[in-house]
C-alpha cells in the first residue's frame, strides 16, 4: 500500500507540470494582457493612453518577452524559491494577497459544510427510511427548493431585506462603527451578524444537494440481502441502520470529500462577489477579468495542487471507509 | 421478505411498463411532468405563446409595474392603463393605474410577426393587447419598456435547451470511461485516474474566459456560447466517471458479478447487463441533478459576465439585468425570471427523482409492501 | 499504510484541532465599539486636533508654529469652520478603484485647480498649491517656489531637491522609462531633448522650454503626477533614495529580497502612494493602512500638513478618511442607502439608480448634489474608415452612408426607453458648456427621418435590394454591420437593440458584439472592428489628450473610426495611412492648438479643429449625458451643492475643510 501512495506521489508532480503549463497556456489564450485592461480603464474614464506609454506599460510588467521565457521565469520562481510572483493590479506578492484570505475563505467553508452536515444527513437518512411519507415529500419539496434558487439572486434578496427591514448594514464583515475597534464581544457578535448571511446562501443549495444524495445512496443500499440478514439477526433496527446501509452510502461522498480542500481557499466566489466578501474567489475572478497574469496562473497552480493532493486523500478516505477497496490497495 | 418472489403479474410485464407504473406512484415526479412538458412546449412554440417578440418596446413604459389581466362578461378580457409621470429631478417614471383607460386584451390576437419554428410565418399569439402595440404587461415591463412575459418565454428556449446537449455528452463519456477504468482496473484504471486528475484540476472559469474572447467573432453569441458549453462538457464528464469508478470498484467484489464471470458471461456483457443495472439508478440521481444544475450554471455564468450576453435572451440574461438593488426595491417582479428557474429545477428533479426511482421497479414494489406491512 | 491503518480516531483527533481553532479568546464581553477612547473636541478655538497637541505635550511632536510653513496657505472654509475629529467613511469599488483615492486623498498637487472651475480656461484657472508660481516669456519659462519651511508628512523637510529628484531621477530616468518619456518634459515635437530644469535657491526652481508649452500648469494641477507609476513631480527623496540606483548600489539586492525582478519593480512599488504606507506625503491625510492589507484603506491626519483656516488653525479637519474595498457596485448602493458613506460620488451614480438613491435620501440622512458629467455623449457609433477591406472602406467612408444611418434612428425612443428621458439628441460634439460649443455640429442629422435616410443611403450607392427590402453590400450579400460594444456599458447593448430596429427599416443590418472591455481594447488597436461603440468625451483645449480623439484622429489607442489615420499622426508619417487632405488640415490645427499657450489663439485653433469634425463627420452620437450627482451625509459641512466637473473631482472643493 506504501508502494502504490509512493507510485501516486511520482504520478502528482508530473500532473501538476503539466497542470502549469496548460494554465499558463490557458492565461495566455485571450487577446491582450494586463496592459490591456490598463488601457481599457483609462479609457473608459476619458483619458488616452499613447502608444509609447503602453510599450514602457510592457516593459515594466515583463509583458514583452516571449512566452516560453515569461513561463520559465514564472515555474522556476515557484519551485526553486516558493515565489508565487506579483499580482500588477494589487502590486503585491501574489502569496501575501491568497494568504490573507485564506482564513475567511476557510471559515466561511468549513461552517457552512458543517452546517450542510449537520442539517442534510438527519433530513437525508429520515427521507430514505422513510420514503414517500410527507416528511420525505416535504423534505424533498424544501431540498429542491434550496437547490434550485441561483445563489446570487438570495444573496442579493437578503442583504436587501436585511438593509430594508433590520436596518442591518450589509456586505463587508463588519459593521462601520466596529470596523475600527479592537476586539471585543461586541465586535464577534457584529462579525456573526454578518457572516450569517453568506452562510445560510452557501449551506443552502448544499444542504439540499447532500439531503438528495444522501436519500438516494441510501435507498440503493436499504434493501440488499446484508440488510435483511441483519434485521432477520434481530438487529435494533436504527443501529442496524447506522452500521451497515448508512455507512456504505457514504461511500460516493468520501469519493470527493478531498476535492473541499479547494474549497477552503478557492470559497465562494458568487456569493463573496455579491456581498463583497474578502475571500479567495473574488480575488481570482478580478484577476482572470484584468488579466493579472502570474496572480492567476499562481492561484491556480495552489488550487490545481491542493485539487490533485484532495483527490488523493479522498482515494486515502475511501480506503479507510470501504474495506473492500482497502483490500485492493493491500493486493497491489 | 428475504428472499424475493416476485408475483407472476411483476414477472411478465416489460421493463417500461413496471417503470412506468413505479413511476405513477411518485406523486411529485407527476407534478414535475405536469409542469414541464407545458414549460418545453412553450418553449418551443415561443412565438406564438410570447404576447410580443423579444425585443418590441414600448419606451413610455419602462419599469411598467405588471397589469392585473381582468375579465368582465360584456368587456371581456382587458387590463387597465396607466397614468404616468416623470419626476424631473430623480428621474423616477411613476405609474397609478387608470381604471378609466381600459386595454382590450384577446386570444388568438395578431401582433408582431415571426415565422413559427423558423418556418410558418405568422403574426397569431396566443394572447396579447387586441390592439397591436398597446401597453399589456401582465408581468410587468423591464427597464427599456419590453414585456416581460414575452421575453421570459423567449428565453425559456435557450435556458432549457442549451444544457441538455452538455449533460448528454458528459454523461457518455463518464459512464463508459468511468465503467473501464473501473471494470478494467490495473493499468487502464490508472492511466484513466491521471487523465481524469489532470482534468479535474484545470479550472473551469479561466478556461470559459479565455475560450470565450478566443473564439471566431462572426459566429453569434448563442453559438459561442453554445461551442462552449460542449467543450465544457467534454471536461466536465470527470466526476461522474470517478463516480462510477468507484461503483464499479466495489462491484467487482460483488458475487453476483463472481458468478457471471464464472459463468463464462463476456466483459462487456457483465458490465451492460449486471454492474450497470445494480446502480443506474445513482447514475440517474446524479443526472437529474445535473440538468438543473447546467441551468442554474447558464444564471451564474451570465452574472459573472461569462455566460451569453444581452441582446441574447435568456434567462440568465434576463437574470442578470435584474441583478441590482435597484430592481429588487422598485421592480421586483422583474426578479420573475428567477421564480421561473425555481420552477423548472424542482420540476426537473422531481422528475429525475421518480425516474430515479422507477429505474429499480422490483425494489419499489418490495418498498411498498414494506411499507403496506408497517 | 500497512503498518499503521487509518482509522476513525485518528482522523476524528484532526477534526476535532479544526473545531478548536474556531473558538475564540476570552476577556473581552463588551458589546459597544471600542475605538480606544478617541476623544472628540467640540472646541472651535483649538489650533490643532486634540490628538496632535497631546502629542505635543507629550513630547512626540514638535509645536504647530514649527510643524507649518511660514506661509501656510489659508483655506476659507465653504460655509463654516469646523471641529477636529471625525472619519470621513468612503468605498472603494474593487481593488483597483485608485482614481477615487487620487480625487480625494491625493489632490495635492503642486499648482491646483481653482475651487469651481475645471481648467477650460487655460492658467487663469489655475492657483498655487504647494508653491507659488510665475510664468514667464509667453510660457516658455515656468517658476516654482515652494512654500517656507514646508515639511513632509516625517517632519523632514521638502526643498528644490525634492522637485529636481522628480524631475531627474524619476520621471525622466531612463531605465524607468525604457521607451520613453512623457511628452510634456521633452521639448515640442522631439522624443529625448528633455525640458532645461535648473535649481534657483533651496526652494526655487525653474522649468525652461524652447517655445510655450501649453497644458504645462494643467497638467500639474489636475494631478496627472500625483498617480502611482514612475512619474512625479515633487517626490520625497530623502526617503525614495534608499530604493533609487543612483543613490544606493545594493539596491539590486533589495529587490531581490522583496522577490521582485529589479530595482525599477521595487522603486515603482514604494513610490506608489496607496499601496505603500511608508512614504511621506504632503497630503492632508496620510495612508495608514494600504490598499491590498485587510479590507480597507485608511488614512490618518498628517501632522505636517501646511494649511490652515482663516483663524490659523491648522486643516485638515477630519481625523481619517477610510474606503472599505468593496466587491460589488450593487454594496456600495446598499451602504450609501443605509447611511453608512460619508461622502462619496463614484461607480454608483448613474441614471439608472438616481431614483433609489433619491428615495433613500431621508432614511440614510444624505443629501444629493450634482456634477456635471465629463461625457458629452451617451453613445457614438464610429465606423472604422480605415479597415481592412476595401469594399467595406470605401463604404464607411462615405459621409452619405453616415449621414443616412443617423437620420434612421429614432434619438427619442432610446433617450425615453434606456437613458430615463433625460438628456437630447446630440452628435459626437462638444457639450453647450464648452467654449467651443457649435450648435449646427451637435444638432445636425440628429431629427428621425425616415425618407432622408433612405434618400442618402440611395446616394451613397446602396440602391439594390434583395426580396426583403435588404440593401446588398459591396460583396452583393445582404449589408450587416457588426457593431463591437464594450459590456463595460450594458446600456449601450440597449440602445443599440433601438438602432438596429432603425436601421433595419431602412434596409440596413446590425449585429450587436458585446465584448469585454480589455478585448475591445485589444481588438480596437488591431484595426479589426467594422465598427464600435463608445461613450463621448468632452473636447478638451489644454490637455490636448484626454476626449480629444473623438474630434480627431490623435490618439493610435482610441480613435476608433481611423486608427491608422491616427497611427500615422503619432508616428509623423511613418507608419500607418496617410489621412485625407482635410483630415491632415485638422490634424495641423490640433497640433497648433496643442502648443499654444495663448488661449485665445488656442481656442482659434481649437474651433478650426471642431469645425472640421463636423464636417468630416466621424461618428453617430445619440444624446447628451444626463448630470451625475453624488452624495453627502448630512452631518458632512463645507461640500458645496454642486461641483464643476474635473478629472479631479471632488479634489478643487478642498476635503481638507470638509468637517464633521
Amino acid at each position: 500500500m506504501l508502494g502504490y501512495f509512493g507510485r501516486r506521489l511520482v504520478y502528482v508532480v508530473v500532473t501538476l507540470w503539466a497542470i502549469s503549463i496548460v494554465t499558463f497556456v490557458i492565461i495566455n489564450l485571450p487577446p491582450g494582457d494586463y496592459v490591456s485592461t490598463l488601457v481599457a480603464n483609462a479609457q473608459a474614464g476619458g483619458e488616452g493612453i499613447t502608444p509609447a506609454e503602453i510599450a514602457n506599460l510592457r516593459h515594466r510588467y515583463g509583458l514583452d518577452e516571449p512566452l516560453m521565457v515569461q513561463y520559465w521565469s514564472w515555474i522556476t520562481a515557484i519551485v526553486f524559491h516558493g515565489d508565487f510572483g506579483q499580482s500588477f493590479a494589487w502590486n503585491q506578492a501574489v502569496s501575501t494577497l491568497i494568504g490573507e484570505r485564506v482564513a475567511l475563505s476557510a471559515v466561511l467553508s468549513i461552517s457552512s459544510l458543517l452546517m450542510v452536515w449537520a442539517i442534510a444527513f438527519p433530513i437525508g437518512i429520515y427521507s430514505a427510511v422513510k420514503q414517500y411519507s410527507w416528511g420525505d415529500y416535504t423534505a424533498s419539496f424544501f431540498g429542491f427548493i434550496g437547490m434550485a434558487v441561483p445563489e446570487f439572486m438570495l444573496a442579493l434578496v437578503l442583504m436587501y431585506v436585511g438593509f430594508r427591514f433590520f436596518g442591518q448594514s450589509v456586505g463587508g464583515l463588519f459593521s462601520p462603527e466596529f470596523q475600527d475597534a479592537a476586539w471585543n464581544l461586541g465586535k464577534v457578535l457584529d462579525l456573526l451578524g454578518h457572516l450569517w448571511v453568506p452562510i445560510v446562501v452557501i449551506g443552502v443549495s448544499g444542504t439540499a444537494g447532500m439531503i438528495r444524495v444522501t436519500r438516494a445512496n441510501l435507498l440503493d443500499e436499504l434493501y440488499r440481502p446484508y440488510v435483511h440478514t441483519a434485521r432477520a439477526k434481530g438487529l435494533p433496527e436504527w443501529k442496524l441502520l447506522l452500521k451497515y446501509p448508512v455507512r456504505m452510502s457514504l461511500s460516493p461522498f468520501f469519493s470527493t470529500v478531498g476535492w473541499l480542500l479547494p474549497g477552503l481557499i478557492g470559497g465562494e466566489t458568487i456569493v463573496s462577489v455579491v456581498m463583497s466578501l474578502p475571500t479567495g474567489g473574488p480575488l481570482l475572478l478580478n484577476g482572470v477579468m484584468n488579466q493579472d497574469m502570474y496572480l492567476v496562473g499562481s492561484f491556480i497552480m495552489i488550487l490545481s495542487t491542493l485539487t490533485v493532493i484532495g483527490t488523493v486523500v479522498s482515494d486515502l478516505a475511501l480506503a479507510w471507509w470501504d474495506p473492500r477497496i482497502r483490500k485492493r490497495y493491500k493486493r497491489e | 421478505m428475504f428472499l424475493r418472489r416476485p408475483s407472476k403479474e411483476v414477472g411478465t410485464l416489460p421493463q417500461w411498463r413496471l417503470m412506468w407504473r413505479q413511476f405513477r406512484r411518485h406523486r411529485l415526479a407527476l407534478a414535475g411532468v405536469a409542469i414541464l412538458v407545458p414549460v418545453y412546449f412553450g418553449a418551443i412554440f415561443a412565438e406564438f405563446f410570447a404576447p410580443m417578440s423579444s425585443s418590441t418596446a414600448n419606451t413610455s413604459m419602462t419599469y411598467a409595474p405588471p397589469q392585473l389581466l381582468r375579465y368582465s362578461g360584456d368587456l371581456g378580457l382587458y387590463v387597465h392603463g396607466y397614468r404616468t409621470e416623470r419626476d424631473p429631478k430623480t428621474y423616477e417614471q411613476r405609474y397609478t393605474e387608470d381604471p378609466g383607460k381600459r386595454i382590450d386584451v384577446g386570444l388568438f390576437v395578431h401582433g408582431d410577426e415571426y415565422k413559427l419554428l423558423g418556418l410558418i410565418p405568422s403574426d397569431i399569439h396566443l394572447i396579447g393587447p387586441v390592439t397591436k402595440g398597446e401597453p399589456a404587461f401582465l408581468l410587468g415591463a423591464d427597464q427599456n419598456g419590453r414585456d416581460l412575459l414575452s421575453r421570459l418565454i423567449h428565453g425559456a428556449r435557450v435556458s432549457l435547451s442549451i444544457g441538455l446537449v452538455g449533460v448528454a455528452a458528459s454523461f457518455l463519456l463518464g459512464m463508459l470511461i468511468g465503467g473501464i477504468s473501473g471494470y478494467f482496473g490495473g493499468g487502464v484504471d490508472n492511466a484513466v485516474q491521471r487523465v481524469i486528475e489532470f482534468l479535474i484540476a484545470i479550472p473551469t472559469l479561466p478556461l470559459w474566459m479565455a475560450l470565450s474572447a478566443a473564439l471566431p467573432t462572426d459566429w453569434g453569441p448563442l453559438t459561442r456560447y453554445f461551442a462552449i458549453t460542449v467543450i465544457l462538457s467534454l471536461i466536465g464528464w470527470t466526476g461522474l466517471a470517478r463516480d462510477v469508478r468507484g461503483r464499479f470498484l466495489s462491484l467487482r467484489e460483488e458475487d453476483f458479478v463472481m458468478a457471471a464471470r464464472l459463468d463464462g458471461v463476456s466483459r462487456l456483457s457483465i458490465i451492460f447487463r449486471h454492474m450497470i443495472p445494480s446502480f443506474a439508478s445513482h447514475i440517474i440521481a446524479s443526472l437529474s441533478l445535473a440538468i438543473p444544475g447546467m441551468i442554474l450554471g447558464e444564471t451564474s455564468l451570465s452574472f459573472l459576465g461569462l455566460g451569453l450576453q444581452a441582446p441574447a435572451v435568456s434567462w440568465g440574461v434576463l437574470l442578470e439585468g435584474a441583478q441590482n438593488v435597484r430592481v429588487v426595491a422598485n421592480a421586483p417582479w422583474l426578479l420573475a425570471p428567477g421564480v421561473a428557474v425555481v420552477i423548472v429545477v424542482v420540476a426537473m428533479n422531481f422528475f429525475g427523482d421518480g425516474l430515479r426511482d422507477a429505474a429499480d421497479p422490483y425494489g419499489g414494489s418490495r418498498r411498498g409492501r414494506r411499507r403496506r406491512a408497517a | 499504510m500497512t503498518h499503521q491503518p487509518l482509522t476513525r480516531r485518528n482522523l476524528l483527533r484532526g477534526g476535532g484541532l479544526l473545531l478548536l481553532t474556531t473558538a475564540t479568546g476570552c476577556s473581552f464581553l463588551d458589546t459597544s465599539p471600542d475605538t480606544g477612547g478617541a476623544a472628540q473636541a467640540a472646541d472651535l478655538s483649538a489650533k490643532e486636533a486634540p490628538t496632535l497637541a497631546q502629542l505635543v505635550k507629550s513630547g512626540k511632536l514638535p509645536p504647530l508654529e514649527q510643524r507649518l510653513p511660514k506661509n501656510p496657505l489659508v483655506v476659507t472654509p465653504l460655509k463654516e469652520a469646523g471641529k477636529y475629529g471625525g472619519t470621513w467613511a468612503s468605498a472603494l469599488v474593487g481593488e483597483d478603484d485608485l482614481e477615487w483615492l487620487t480625487s480625494t486623498l491625493g489632490y495635492e498637487p503642486v499648482v491646483r485647480l481653482k475651487p469651481g472651475t475645471n481648467g477650460q480656461k487655460g492658467p487663469d484657472d489655475i492657483v498655487a498649491n504647494v508653491a507659488e508660481f510665475e510664468v514667464k516669456n509667453d510660457g516658455r519659462e515656468y517658476v516654482f517656489r515652494l512654500r517656507e519651511g514646508l515639511k513632509w508628512s516625517d517632519g523632514q523637510p521638502c526643498t528644490a531637491d525634492d522637485l529636481l529628484f522628480a524631475f531627474e531621477d524619476v520621471a525622466t530616468y531612463h531605465d524607468l522609462h525604457t521607451t520613453g518619456i512623457y511628452d510634456l518634459f521633452l521639448e515640442n515635437g522631439s522624443a529625448t531633448e528633455r525640458v532645461k530644469v535648473e535649481k534657483v535657491d533651496e526652494r526655487t526652481v525653474r522649468y525652461v522650454y524652447k517655445e510655450p508649452k501649453a497644458g504645462f500648469l494643467f497638467q500639474i494641477a489636475v494631478a496627472t503626477f500625483e498617480r502611482p507609476g514612475a512619474t512625479g513631480f515633487l517626490l520625497p527623496k530623502h526617503y525614495l533614495k534608499q530604493f533609487h540606483k543612483k543613490y544606493n548600489p545594493d539596491v539590486d539586492q533589495l529587490a531581490k529580497e522583496a522577490q521582485l525582478e529589479d530595482w525599477t519593480q521595487l522603486f515603482m512599488l514604494k513610490q506608489d502612494p496607496w499601496h505603500n504606507a511608508d512614504q511621506p506625503t504632503l497630503h492632508a491625510w496620510k495612508v495608514s493602512n494600504p490598499v491590498g492589507k485587510g479590507t480597507a484603506l485608511v488614512a490618518e491626519r498628517n501632522p505636517y500638513y501646511w494649511k490652515v483656516d482663516q483663524q490659523g488653525r491648522q486643516l485638515p479637519y477630519l481625523d481619517r478618511f477610510r474606503a472599505e474595498v468593496l466587491g460589488d457596485v450593487q454594496v456600495e448602493l446598499l451602504k450609501i442607502m443605509n447611511g453608512e458613506l460619508g461622502m462619496q460620488l463614484r461607480n454608483f451614480n448613474t441614471p439608472e439608480n438616481k431614483p433609489l438613491v433619491a428615495q433613500n435620501a431621508a432614511k440614510g440622512k444624505y443629501r444629493l448634489f450634482d456634477v456635471p458629467s465629463r461625457l458629452s455623449n451617451t453613445m457614438i457609433i464610429q465606423f472604422n474608415q480605415t479597415i481592412a477591406d476595401e469594399k467595406l472602406r470605401d463604404l464607411f467612408r462615405n459621409k452619405d452612408f453616415r449621414i443616412g444611418l443617423s437620420y434612421a434612428i429614432n434619438r427619442k425612443e432610446i433617450i425615453d426607453g434606456v437613458y430615463a428621458g433625460q438628456g437630447e439628441p446630440w452628435q459626437a460634439a462638444p457639450s453647450k458648456r464648452n467654449v467651443v460649443y457649435n450648435e449646427q455640429f451637435a444638432k445636425q442629422y440628429t431629427e428621425y427621418d425616415v425618407t432622408k435616410a433612405n434618400e442618402f443611403l440611395d446616394k451613397a450607392g446602396l440602391t439594390k435590394k434583395d426580396a426583403d427590402g435588404k440593401r446588398l453590400g459591396p460583396d452583393g450579400k445582404p449589408l450587416v454591420v457588426t457593431v463591437m460594444a464594450s459590456t463595460e456599458f450594458p446600456h449601450h447593448t440597449q440602445a443599440l437593440e433601438f438602432v438596429k430596429k432603425g436601421w433595419e427599416a431602412v434596409g440596413v443590418g446590425l449585429r450587436v458584439d458585446p465584448v469585454a472591455d480589455t478585448l475591445f481594447t485589444e481588438r480596437t488597436m488591431a484595426n479589426q472592428p467594422q465598427a464600435s461603440s463608445y461613450t463621448c468625451s468632452d473636447f478638451d483645449i489644454i490637455t490636448g489628450t484626454g476626449g480629444d480623439h473623438y474630434y480627431v484622429p490623435s490618439n493610435s489607442g482610441s480613435a476608433r473610426y481611423a486608427i491608422r489615420w491616427a497611427q500615422w499622426y503619432g508616428s509623423k508619417g511613418k507608419s500607418g495611412d496617410e489621412p485625407p487632405k482635410e483630415v491632415k488640415e485638422q490634424l495641423e490645427a490640433f497640433t497648433k492648438m496643442r502648443t499654444e499657450y495663448d488661449s485665445t489663439k488656442a481656442i482659434e485653433s481649437a474651433k478650426k479643429v471642431v469645425e472640421i469634425a463636423a464636417q468630416q463627420f466621424y461618428a453617430i452620437g445619440i444624446s447628451t449625458y444626463p448630470d451625475e450627482y453624488g452624495i453627502v451625509s448630512n452631518s458632512f459641512k463645507n461640500v458645496p451643492d454642486s461641483m464643476a466637473s474635473a478629472p479631479v473631482t471632488p479634489g478643487p472643493t478642498q476635503p481638507e475643510q470638509y468637517s464633521l
